[in-house]
């Protein structure tokens, strides 16, 4: 089976997420993807759950927050799609949840003011991600979008986010609110708990959290206990999500030892966890051509035309820095391509590595974002 | 911003954004802290896939090992960390080894919020008082955050018991005068951007830890002379109206551009970054190949440390 192309992928996939090691470039790519989808008429929703705001910087905007935002396209043509950006906050996210599924304003009220919520939604650790997926099956289902780009925090967290769905439910396994509603009441019922049989644990565990948190746990639960259902039936569903057909994973790269790396682990986590790898992008990568002799006599020349009305010197400092600075960018070319053949020797014969060369500039603009892509489509169109 | 700033502190988190070298600087700074006669420990916090070891290729686990004369390194897992303060809460083997054993606890506590970020930097604050220096190599910017501000938050949640203790010890040990948070940056706008707001947010949401130190790393230093700016902006204009077409000189004539644009963006990081921060940040030159990592982490990590100690030693004379 041949791979496919960037292209294909930006036209089949409903849902496309972008992993890997952090500063390679993971947020302009989701957002050059974006842009590219767009610009073929689909719809696209590109999200970030990452907690650092990178995704408005690399749309130019200096920020956006958790309504879905729409970005112009006029600047480069016209287009029948359209392309929107979000930040999922777990906390707003938290929030919306409570609010849809609480009974009444009472059970709301008591939910906010208990003080695990308050810190679940908050500041923990890992919820964020949660809260996120489950945003994220809602925008998909929504059926809004034609595609969604999911762009993932590096790596660490990456890995969280992959495993969150099953962390959070966790927290609400009916095992552990079983444990703690063992009968019912709201008051006294850590006594009444470490009355039963079962409970030698859960004295111990009193005596390493404090007693006060237990208690506030078990209320919590008590108010969540209506929750449960509609929750672990949407963790299902996330995380089928991640294993559907028409979802993808890309890792992305830059050539250097660290992400190079990372991106490895990837490659063997993915396949382990039986999550469809469509490809590798390798961004950054940096292109030298070899100079002959003649190219640098032209060169000199061109200098010495330049710099009539320069210190006398100048044609020669140059041409010296010339030199140094491309046999440095050939070194490096080089050096690049071997890390680059250590991972396409880890991938499948349906799994393409795309590579975008490094641009001169920062990508923080629609048109940069759009040049980038050309390059990730026309490598398609050179093969 | 002084190197001495650094290497006179007991305890230090580094983070930043992804891929700026949080990992070598904390290790060179360890390195530097070291040759000064210093005991230090390296840290590395419930990693699934640790970085020190490839720098001092070896094996780096749970308990400390010396990894150089004076320079010690561990990576703190949750589940150790978990039975050690289950160990020193509860004090009976037999007692921890049912917590440890039995799903429904195991549920619980993996899934407690906080629990896995108090349990760790208690292991943290342990260690301190074995080691004159203790640096601490955390995630990204966004969750470094996160896990700093647990034990504020879980003052607020539980009110009393173990966990409450420890949180209020963890925060005296984050309010020593010596301290601090090190973000590493990259000369980029968009690395200096999140620098900026992380460094904020420490501010606002951690309060007690009153040091805040930036490195910038891969700083070109500016080496174009006027004439030579001239020159070069001569020949990217020609080579942007295709006066210049062949492609290999076009190739070198770009070489040269981005060393200069490197220095450019340098000389406006450091600028911007000074004025927020207030202080003169500390930079670091490109190391390797073009700054990458052409001659391998370790080496890059040595040549950090050299520079490090060179500062040090200036600083001292």
């Amino acid at each position: 089976m041949n791979a496919p192309s960037i292209q294909q992928i930006l036209e089949d996939k409903r849902l496309l997420i972008c992993v890997g090691a952090g500063g390679v470039g993971k947020t302009s790519m989701a957002a050059t993807m974006g842009v590219h989808a767009a610009m073929m008429g689909r719809k696209v929703l590109v999200l970030t759950i990452d907690p650092a705001k990178r995704l408005a910087n690399s749309l130019g905007l200096h920020e956006f927050g958790n309504e879905e935002t729409q970005i112009d396209l006029e600047p480069l043509g016209n287009t029948s799609g359209e392309l929107w950006a979000m930040m999922l906050d777990g906390k707003h996210a938290f929030h919306e949840l409570i609010d849809r599924v609480a009974e009444d304003e009472a059970t709301k009220k008591a939910i906010y003011e208990n003080n695990v919520y308050q810190s679940i939604a908050d500041t923990i650790v890992g919820n964020q991600e949660y809260m996120a997926t489950e945003k994220l099956y809602d925008v998909i289902h929504s059926g809004g979008y034609n595609l969604v780009i999911l762009d993932t925090p590096p790596v660490k967290n990456a890995l969280d986010f992959l495993e969150s769905p099953g962390r959070m439910a966790q927290f609400v396994d009916k095992r552990i609110m079983q444990w703690f509603l063992a009968d019912g009441k709201d008051k006294g019922m850590f006594r009444r708990l470490i009355s039963t049989t079962s409970s030698k644990i859960f004295g111990l565990l009193g005596h390493v959290f404090g007693k006060d948190f237990l208690e506030d746990i078990a209320i919590f639960f008590q108010h969540f206990k209506e929750l449960y259902e509609g929750f672990q039936e949407r963790h299902q569903a996330v995380e089928g999500l991640f294993r559907d057909s028409r979802t993808g994973f890309l890792i992305v790269l830059s050539p250097t030892e660290p992400a190079v790396e990372v991106a490895k682990f990837f490659i063997e986590q993915l396949k382990s966890r039986k999550m469809p790898l469509l490809g590798v992008v390798a961004n950054q990568c940096h292109q030298a051509i070899p100079s002959s002799p003649e190219t640098r006599e032209l060169l000199q020349q061109v200098c010495t035309d330049f710099s009539q009305e320069l210190a006398v010197d100048t044609t020669n400092r140059m041409m010296a820095r010339m030199r140094s600075a491309h046999n440095r960018l050939l070194m490096l070319q080089e050096y690049e391509q071997n890390l680059i053949l250590q991972v396409e020797r880890d991938l499948r014969s349906n799994q393409g590595l795309h590579s975008v060369p490094k641009v001169k500039g920062e990508v923080h603009d629609l048109h940069a974002l759009y040049r980038v892509g050309k390059f990730l489509i026309q490598t398609e169109d050179a093969k | 911003m002084k190197v001495r700033d650094i290497i006179h502190s007991r305890l230090i988190f580094v983070s930043g954004k992804g891929g700026v070298g949080k990992t070598c600087v904390s290790a060179a700074i360890g390195k530097t802290s070291a040759s000064t006669g210093k005991k230090v420990l390296l840290v590395e916090v419930d990693n699934f896939h640790a970085s020190f070891p490839s720098i001092f290729n070896r094996n780096i686990g749970y308990q400390p090992c010396e990894l150089e004369p004076n320079l010690f390194g561990c990576n703190i897992t949750w589940m150790k960390a978990l039975e050690d303060w289950l160990m020193g809460t509860v004090r009976v083997r037999a007692i921890v080894q049912m917590i440890l054993k039995n799903r429904v606890a195991m549920l619980f506590l993996n899934a407690t919020p906080g629990a896995r970020e108090i349990v760790i930097l208690s292991k943290i604050a342990d260690l301190l008082d074995q080691y004159d220096q203790v640096i601490v190599d955390l995630p990204a910017s966004g969750h470094a955050l996160g896990i700093l501000r647990v034990p504020g938050t879980a003052i607020e949640l539980m009110r009393s018991g173990p966990i409450y203790e420890r949180a209020k010890q963890i925060l005296t040990v984050f309010a020593h005068p010596r301290a601090m948070v090190l973000l590493c940056a990259l000369p980029e706008e968009m690395v200096v951007n999140e620098t900026v707001e992380f460094a904020e947010k420490i501010k606002a949401d951690v309060p007690q830890i009153k040091n805040l130190g930036v490195v910038v790393n891969r700083v070109s230093v500016s080496s174009f002379n006027q004439d030579e700016t001239t020159l070069l902006a001569k020949l990217s204009d020609a080579i942007t109206n295709q006066s210049i077409e062949s492609s290999e000189a076009r190739n070198m004539v770009e070489s040269a551009m981005w060393d200069q644009e490197l220095e450019v963006a340098s000389a406006r990081s450091l600028k911007r970054l000074n004025a927020e921060l207030g202080y003169d940040v500390l930079s670091l030159p490109k190391l390797g190949l073009l700054g990458g990592f052409g001659g391998g982490t370790p080496k890059v990590v040595q040549q950090m440390t050299t520079i490090f100690s060179r500062k040090f030693r200036m600083e001292q004379s």
